[in-house]
């Protein structure tokens, strides 16, 4: 009979046992073979582990004794007949082990007891594992952490269950080939009369709880309340003094305010203008300011919400809880950092604004005024030999030139004022780097906005031509578009239609290249600004979004982000941990200790495989496939053709946030809110009056 | 053949779905009965051949006579007042005939006046309002491209015509992609003119040899045969005399392929006829009658 035992590796430093002593192995069994060790109680306080025991009975998983420990000496028949005759059936796991320790830890199992009788012939894999400290919120897992909340972003908003969610198929990382996940994934599998049943996952979830168990039963062994208990019952008594309950009523009201002025910004930044004015778009998509501004009040709004979703999840180590733990964490340190790079880069700005000043000035008088006059001036006369109309191209390059003339006078104004809306624009870097970052980029917009009226004027005049000579070519071979069955028939025209459709048609056909020149000037110069806006988004993206939480955590403890387990064969001195030099010297010595013990008990390790850059960066792929979809596809290209116009990517920084904020709030969604706020403070209230 | 053949008393069925005594390639004497010979080919009798090749003959003719004020109007002999009163005199005098035509047949021709008179009108005002810009439309494209197009689309004109004759009472243009090249044509002329009026003049002169001279044609060879060959007389002799001017060798060489056109070419198609052999049987797709009534 195969019986598999968990053993933490740093049982001999928290054994409550001397050496050369008999304790009590506390921890779980399940099933019929699986055993997995929290601690060793010593045998003279069985009372007390007795009334422990007992207690924790009604618990999911209880805690059971399962087994007898002897350090460096040998466990004797009357140890096993004293245990069984102590302690009662629902007190003992169904097997029980007996495991001799020696001097420097290594477990050696000797024999199993099942109901009261000793089994023959049992073979014992151990099974090493680092304890993970759950106060740090180590953990192991089968299924890989979910870090891209958008998978699971609407079971976040929800918090009365806990819907397990199983996207990734549980990871045994082999270590040594697939037989051998495969061979041990198989270890886990138990026939009981209701099925096969994967142990695997109770299992490893009774790992996670080694560590409080073993807390638990060490604070029952030192019934002295430690200093931080006192101060920690002196505190919960201050708070509920009746002074706490004002400031704390005062506190939610204020924030309540700020709660309901954030609603309303984002109310107002998300309205859309009439039809007539800007096309109906909203504030928001005009400006990268308001963007940004906007992004952040809704993170704002967002993040107690997250918090009190986290604090409510009934279980603090799955996966949900963890995602939401994560996320609310990494919202805070890149608020901080941003705020961090942003005074920095804020006084960066204020300090050189002058010299700053200059060199925008110097940029917008070279290339969007000089160069552009010098380009039109040359579609004048006769660019590259071609040969266009020459009375249409002066008048549209007059036209073009007279836009110039006056865009120059009115940007005269905003030149004198540069050196100080640089100062204006550092100094709003106390709101985190991406507000001057967001406001340079509306700055850029708002010099070249004459170029993208030109561009306008162009693509609409092109636009209109090249719809025009489509269409009367058809007319010209002498069909017509038969709309009802979407093809183009035979028709005959009446004379006065084919007469004006020929006269028209040549004419356009004539000016086209005249005025595909301009447009073709004009674009080249949109989509070169389209492109720099574009560099400022991804800018605005990596600082928004930077999973900096994430990366932190895996490189200091990895073992806070699980993506799954591996096991690897060991010798049994793995839980040593001496210096190499040293398990070299003393390696025949445990070789020759192993022999001894039953010699078919096999030694593993089990390690957590922590999670993979890739699935840590998840955003930055979801932004690229993004961008490329935008700009590299043929949509570009065939606006170019057609005479579209070329619009910069929608909606860019928007992933992390649920998808409820995602919809434009209206009026009325705004003030439901601020509803729901006064009444979660009445409830509150009320709350706080019962625990008085 | 094996003697089994001979022996069948069966007769042979056109049939391969029944097994019969015969090979699946024997053929019996009502082999190749329902093929039909050359049922298309009618006999075509010189005169009445020669006779309606007028239509392509008028054609040439009347391009021949708009090329000819063309190059008058470039080298400066025609003023462009003179080329407006001569155009509208003989839009006058076409459209009185027209009339009489249809008013012979039809009683409500008012309407159609009306109609008629509108769209003209229309027409007229857009083009005075274009002409400037026609003036210089192409004033940057070189001579040479210029003469190349033109040749071009005349010939396609030419090609592409419609050479039947059609009814006065229901006026179509099948050809619109004759009539849109003859116009291309003279839109790339008309920017070689010194003036705008040069430009009006051109601009109606071609829409007359273009549009309404063939329509008229069409209708005055539907009412009888005799009008082609008045058509013809009055047609050759102005083009001779427009040309002179310019190049006898293009007289000649203009008479000449008139002659060709008009009196070889007919005997040479019916010289040709006798080599036509068309079979048709039914193998052939299924040709659907034509019924009287539905």
């Amino acid at each position: 009979m195969l019986v598999k035992l968990f053993w933490p590796d740093d049982l001999q430093k928290c054994a409550h046992i001397t050496p050369k002593g008999i304790g009590y192995l506390v921890g779980w069994s399940t099933g019929s073979s699986s055993l997995c060790v929290s601690t060793v109680f010593p045998p003279t306080l069985k009372e007390t582990l007795k009334s422990y025991i007992a207690k924790q009975a009604s618990r999911e998983i209880p805690p059971k004794l399962i087994g007898l420990c002897g350090w460096g000496i040998d466990v004797r028949r009357e140890d096993v007949e004293n245990l069984l005759s102590n302690f009662d059936h629902s007190l003992l796991g169904h097997v029980l082990v007996i495991v001799r320790m020696n001097s420097d830890g290594i477990p050696f199992p000797s024999y199993c007891y099942q109901d009261r009788e000793c089994l023959k012939d049992t073979t014992v894999h151990i099974i090493y594992f680092a304890r993970p400290n759950a106060r740090a919120l180590q953990y192991y897992s089968l299924h890989p952490l979910i870090l891209d909340l958008t998978t699971v972003r609407d079971e976040l908003t929800s918090v009365k269950t806990e819907v397990e969610i199983n996207t990734a198929p549980p990871s045994v990382i082999p270590r040594t080939g697939r037989k051998l996940s495969q061979q041990i994934q198989s270890l886990f599998v138990e026939e009981r009369s209701s099925g096969r049943v994967e142990c695997l996952e109770i299992l490893l979830h009774q790992v996670n709880l080694c560590f409080s168990l073993e807390r638990a039963l060490s604070r029952l062994l030192h019934a002295n309340p430690s200093r931080a208990s006192i101060i920690w019952a002196a505190g919960t008594r201050i708070f509920r003094a009746p002074f706490a309950q004002y400031i704390g009523r005062f506190i939610l009201l204020v924030t309540t305010i700020l709660r309901a002025t954030a609603f309303l910004l984002i109310w107002m930044l998300n309205a859309r203008f009439p039809a007539w004015l800007f096309q109906g778009t909203a504030l928001k998509d005009l400006s990268a300011a308001a963007q940004q501004v906007d992004l952040r009040l809704q993170q704002a709004c967002y993040w107690p919400l997250q918090y009190i979703n986290w604090r409510r999840s009934p279980q603090k180590l799955s996966r949900l809880a963890q995602a939401r733990y994560i996320g609310f964490y990494n919202t805070v340190w890149l608020v901080a950092n941003d705020i961090i790079v942003g005074v920095a880069f804020g006084t960066f700005l204020m300090e050189n604004s002058k010299a700053i000043a200059q060199l925008i000035d110097s940029g917008i008088s070279m290339y969007t005024l000089g160069t552009t006059r010098s380009m039109i001036s040359w579609l004048m006369g006769a660019p590259a030999g071609l040969k266009l109309n020459s009375e249409l191209t002066s008048f549209l390059g007059e036209m073009f030139l007279e836009l110039m003339v006056l865009w120059s006078d009115w940007i005269f104004i905003l030149r004198q004022f540069l050196p100080e809306i640089i100062y204006v624009i550092g100094m709003c870097g106390v709101l985190g780097v991406a507000m001057p970052i967001s406001l340079l980029s509306d700055l850029l917009s708002l010099v070249t906005l004459h170029l993208h009226l030109c561009y306008i004027v162009a693509s609409k005049i092109y636009y209109w031509q090249v719809k025009g000579i489509l269409s009367l070519f058809i007319l010209f071979r002498g069909k017509k578009k038969n709309v009802l069955r979407n093809r183009i028939d035979t028709a005959e025209y009446g004379l006065d239609q084919l007469l004006l459709g020929t006269i028209v048609f040549t004419l356009l056909i004539f000016l086209f290249p005249t005025v595909a020149v301009y447009y073709i000037l004009f674009s080249l110069v949109r989509l070169t600004i389209v492109l720099m806006q574009a560099v400022f988004e991804i800018m605005l993206a990596m600082v928004n979004h930077f999973p900096l939480f994430a990366i932190m955590l895996r490189f200091k403890d990895p073992k806070r982000l699980p993506a799954g387990i591996t096991f690897e064969v060991c010798s049994p001195s793995y839980i040593c941990k001496k210096a190499w030099w040293k398990r070299l010297v003393f390696q025949s010595q445990a070789v020759s200790r192993k022999v001894a013990a039953s010699p078919k008990s096999v030694y593993m390790a089990m390690k957590s495989v922590p999670l993979g850059l890739d699935s840590i960066f998840y955003q930055y792929r979801y932004l690229w496939s993004r961008l490329r979809t935008h700009y590299l596809l043929s949509g570009i290209i065939d606006s170019l053709f057609t005479g579209r116009n070329i619009q910069s990517i929608p909606r860019l920084q928007y992933p992390t946030l649920p998808s409820r904020s995602r919809h434009r709030p209206t009026f009325s969604a705004v003030f439901q809110e601020i509803r729901m706020i006064f009444s979660e403070i009445t409830d509150a209230e009320t709350k706080c009056k019962h625990r008085i | 053949m094996s003697v089994a053949s001979f022996s069948a008393f069966q007769p042979w069925k056109k049939l391969l779905y029944i097994r019969q005594d015969y090979p699946d390639n024997y053929v019996d004497e009502s082999f190749l009965e329902q093929m039909q010979k050359n049922v298309n080919v009618r006999t075509h009798y010189y005169w009445t051949v020669a006779h309606r090749t007028c239509a392509v003959t008028q054609h040439i003719s009347s391009i021949m006579v708009f090329t000819a004020i063309f190059v008058h109007l470039y080298s400066g002999l025609l003023s462009p007042a003179t080329l407006l009163i001569i155009t509208a005199v003989s839009v006058f005098i076409g459209y009185a005939i027209w009339d009489i035509i249809v008013f012979r047949q039809r009683l409500k021709a008012a309407i159609y006046r009306g109609r008629i008179f509108k769209s003209a009108a229309l027409l007229l005002a857009i083009l005075i309002g274009l002409t400037p810009v026609l003036k210089t439309l192409t004033k940057e494209i070189s001579s040479d491209t210029v003469w190349t197009l033109t040749v071009m689309m005349i010939l396609a004109n030419l090609v592409f015509h419609d050479y039947s004759a059609q009814d006065v009472l229901r006026v179509r243009f099948p050809d619109s992609l004759s009539i849109n090249a003859g116009i291309f044509a003279s839109v790339l002329l008309s920017s070689r003119l010194p003036s705008n009026m040069h430009v009006l003049g051109l601009m109606l002169f071609a829409i007359v040899t273009f549009v309404l001279f063939p329509m008229f044609r069409r209708g005055f060879r539907n009412i009888s045969p005799r009008n082609d060959l008045i058509i013809i007389t009055l047609l050759s002799p102005l083009t001779v005399a427009l040309f002179l001017p310019i190049s006898l060798a293009l007289v000649n060489i203009y008479l000449i392929g008139m002659l060709f056109i008009n009196l070889i070419c007919p005997y040479w198609l019916i010289h040709a006829q006798k080599y036509k052999s068309e079979i048709r049987g039914p193998w052939d797709e299924a040709r659907i009658g034509r019924r009287g009534s539905s």
